[in-house]
């Protein structure tokens, strides 16, 4: 009983992380209708310039967040603009190869940069963990948690509650309406790129602090972020967030009730599943 | 069809009379007879992925799971004491069962639904391949290097496999199949309103590409005599051949051969002495492509063709 | 929902509802085409018209009520085997396959929908080329081809597929007076090989000049079916149009 409840508690934790890690993609492939395959690139970056500015300035995950994102919007915004917008009137298939050849490329960099070893990063609270009742729960677990659900909460107020986020949603209701009513649309464009890759910048960032540091750690991450993504319905913060931790407890239960090795596979089938399930929205 | 039948046949027989006549010069050497063997399997492959990928226009990221698959079935019956020549057809067929077995449900979507479902079920498979104790696991299979076939037979295998990959693409081009599934790739809907049969068109169309992409993994499993679930199973593999179309020419009979021999010179002569660039390379090279060059090379060389021929013909 | 008792019915509608979320596109609709009759089907923008056509096409699938061809429930079957039973159709926009050359378009139409093969089946998309007046383009590229040509081929297309009813959406939008002539010609001659037909238009003159009977719908009902002398004096058909134009 002990050992279901931490697992769920486990999952639920990894979750929170994994919902906001995804929620970039969402954004982008809404506003945009662009399956963005340099998500991976960019929760990659994030994690690489977050190890770094841990390793050389001894800046904390957390504080460096504060660069990831402004980072992180203006590399998606550039990306936007210098490539993804030739592509606008194009089949969406050309975009998704495109945006892999980044991914490629960014891979390659990093690879280069830094090699292709596993890093890590140790900060004070790494190993600190907390008792609640039966069960022992990891510190920067809680804390990255707490900040994926503070990010959740901004992101939709920012939506809700301001023009910027009136325009974005306009545009992804209907591009040519929003466009007619004055809505700049190309610059939301570049705008969504950029959030949604400020979005999968600041995630490295927090995932720094306990998955280890690899140029292919975007590989791991996208085709989750695309579970997410399809299962919690594309936009839809609130399904984003369950689908999110739902996937984080189905990983967890796996890894411990099957075999580890096969966590992973988990969110591969998932995410076929609910693609194939999701036709009608998919066409 | 009939139209098909004759010229294409004498095409095909033209073509493997050719491969004999420059044997020897392939044959010269170990290294040359490899290259040969991986140009072989490169354009079984690339015709392969273009038979749903080009006509069809449903990019695979997924078909490493097929090549694994036939790879396997190859190298297991092999051990199991059967001839290879024998095991290749099981390979073909373990592959197309596969094949079908994920294509029926994935193929009911689109575009980059397809695509990104591809890579779920690639990756699963790898992952799973990994696992399995009884073919060894993470640490693959290693074949009896004893009985390799020797280069002479393994070219001739490898021509044959290639000629044949190009005539079945050549067939399915001009076939109702083909044109079927070049009716929905331009626009299901009304491909179906003209009373297409959406699904099985592409399902058809795919058993035979994993068919074929299976007869490679066998192939690949016969002439490396080692394999490993990372390598075949390997999401790099998949993303080759969608290079590799790419760069001939998406949709075309002629453009998988072309980019398959491209990929190959440019995998051997130019990122071998960039090895620390090569992913950045593909990655620029696939950009290039998207934005400037979406047709391939072969539009290129047709109309250099066109031009040799007005000039001196 | 009179007609005359010797004829039977071709497509029957029978209180057939979509809705979309909360939108309801289609509200219980009774429509019915007799045999060889060409049925005019108006109606303000937003009236259901498309919607229609869509489930008469199995498009999609209505929510409740029933759709015959011919007497047989086709209401759940998908559009290619509902293509096959005998109903075609045409596009507002027309849908052509751009990589494909015209008589290649025509034969899909054929071989598929038809399910005619070989030699027979270039002859019917050769006929069907012919028809539509397109025998000058037949080796041109889809892409290459106007609005006018592009909306001709989507209706060679759909009558290669040897149909026994043809639904035509707007298919003299857009085109000149010369044009939409022409393609009213091309009609009666569709009408005249034994093809019912359904044919939305926005262009009243085109469809009062063809239709022998109109069903005008509105808000996804039925507001009034009759001769086109008729419906043009129907009150009810007045208010819809005047009462829209009036607000717009």
């Amino acid at each position: 009983m002990v050992d279901l409840l931490s697992v769920l508690a486990s999952g639920i934790l990894v979750g929170t992380v994994y919902a906001y890690m995804a929620y970039g993609l969402g954004l982008i492939y809404g506003v945009l209708r662009v399956v963005n395959l340099a998500h991976g690139a960019f929760l990659t970056l994030g994690v690489y310039v977050t190890w770094w500015l841990n390793t050389t300035f001894g800046m904390d995950p957390l504080v460096s967040i504060l660069i990831t994102v402004p980072l992180g919007f203006a590399l998606g915004a550039t990306v936007e603009r210098t490539l993804v917008f030739r592509l606008r009137d194009s089949p969406p298939v050309t975009t998704l190869l495109l945006l892999f050849g980044v991914w490629l490329i960014v891979r390659n960099a990093l690879y280069l940069i830094f090699g292709g070893a596993d890093r890590s990063l140790l900060t004070s609270y790494s190993l600190e963990s907390l008792a609640v009742g039966p069960l022992t729960l990891s510190i920067p677990r809680l804390i990255v948690s707490a900040f994926s659900l503070l990010g959740f909460v901004v992101l939709a107020l920012m939506l809700k509650r301001t023009w910027s986020g009136l325009a974005l949603r306009a545009v992804a209701q209907d591009r040519e309406a929003a466009a007619l009513s004055g809505v700049p649309v190309n610059r939301v464009w570049a705008v969504a790129f950029g959030i949604g890759s400020a979005l999968a910048m600041s995630a490295g960032s927090l995932m720094s602090l306990f998955y280890s540091v690899t140029p292919e750690f975007g590989a791991r991450f996208l085709l989750k972020s695309f579970c997410v993504v399809v299962l919690g319905g594309l936009t839809n913060i609130g399904g984003i967030l369950v689908a999110g931790i739902g996937l984080g407890i189905a990983e967890d239960l796996t890894a411990f009730y099957i075999h580890t090795g096969y966590r992973d596979v988990v969110s591969f089938l998932v995410l076929t599943a609910a693609l194939v399930m999701r036709r009608a929205d998919a066409d | 069809m009939s139209s098909f039948t004759r010229r294409h046949l004498l095409l095909g027989v033209g073509a493997l009379g050719g491969l004999a006549l420059i044997a020897p010069l392939l044959l010269a050497n170990p290294y040359s007879s490899r290259l040969a063997q991986l140009l072989f399997m490169n354009i079984l492959l690339a015709s392969a992925w273009n038979l749903v990928g080009g006509f069809a226009g449903q990019i695979s990221f997924g078909n490493a799971s097929l090549f694994g698959v036939g790879a396997y079935a190859t190298s297991m019956l092999w051990l199991a004491g059967f001839h290879p020549f024998l095991t290749m057809p099981v390979a073909a067929l373990l592959a197309a069962l596969y094949g079908v077995a994920w294509g029926w449900p994935c193929l009911r979507l689109r575009g980059p639904y397809f695509a990104i479902a591809t890579i779920g079920v690639a990756e699963a498979t790898r992952i799973v391949a990994n696992h399995i104790e009884a073919a060894g696991g993470a640490s693959g299979l290693t074949l009896p290097l004893e009985q390799d076939l020797g280069p002479v037979l393994l070219y001739a295998l490898g021509a044959v496999l290639a000629v044949a990959a190009v005539l079945v693409s050549a067939a399915v081009r001009r076939s109702r199949l083909g044109l079927g599934l070049i009716a929905l790739r331009e626009d299901a809907q009304a491909a179906a309103a003209s009373g297409v049969n959406v699904a099985r068109q592409q399902v058809t169309v795919f058993a035979v590409t994993a068919a074929l992409t299976g007869l490679a993994g066998g192939y690949y499993a016969v002439f490396t005599l080692y394999i490993v679930p990372e390598k075949v199973f390997g999401f790099d593999l998949s993303i080759s051949l969608v290079l590799m179309v790419l760069v001939g020419g998406i949709g075309t009979v002629m453009g998988p051969v072309l980019g398959a021999g491209i990929y190959l010179f440019l995998e051997q002569f130019v990122l071998a002495s960039l090895a620390d660039i090569h992913l950045a390379a593909f990655g620029a090279l696939l950009i290039f492509i998207i934005l400037l060059e979406p047709r391939g090379a072969a539009p290129r060389v047709a109309q250099f063709v066109r031009l040799i021929r007005r000039r001196f013909g | 929902m009179s007609g005359p008792a010797a004829v039977s019915a071709l497509v029957e509608a029978r209180g057939v509802v979509k809705r979309f979320g909360g939108l309801t596109a289609v509200h219980r609709l009774d429509l019915t085409l007799w045999d060889g009759e060409i049925l005019g089907l108006i109606g303000p923008n937003g009236a259901g018209k498309t919607t229609l056509f869509n489930l008469l096409s199995g498009q999609f699938a209505p929510d409740s009520g029933e759709i015959l061809l011919e007497g047989r429930e086709i209401q759940r079957l998908p559009s290619h085997r509902i293509c096959r039973l005998g109903l075609a159709r045409t596009f507002q926009v027309p849908r052509p396959f751009l990589a494909l050359t015209v008589s290649e378009s025509v034969l899909v139409g054929a071989q598929f929908g038809g399910r005619v093969a070989g030699t027979s089946a270039s002859e019917t998309a050769d006929r069907c080329i012919a028809l539509t007046r397109l025998e000058p383009r037949r080796s041109a590229p889809v892409h290459s081809l106007n609005l006018a040509e592009r909306k001709r081929l989507d209706l060679a297309r759909a009558l290669a597929t040897r149909p026994r009813v043809l639904l035509v959406d707007e298919v003299a939008a857009g085109l000149n007076p010369t044009e939409v002539r022409e393609t009213v010609g091309i009609l009666r001659e569709v009408h005249a090989s034994g093809i019912g037909i359904i044919y939305v238009e926005h262009v009243m003159e085109a469809v009062m000049d063809i239709s022998d009977r109109v069903h005008v719908l509105d808000h996804g009902a039925t507001i009034a079916i009759g001769t086109p002398g008729e419906v043009t004096r129907d009150p009810a058909v007045i208010e819809a149009y005047l009462g829209r134009s009036a607000g717009s």
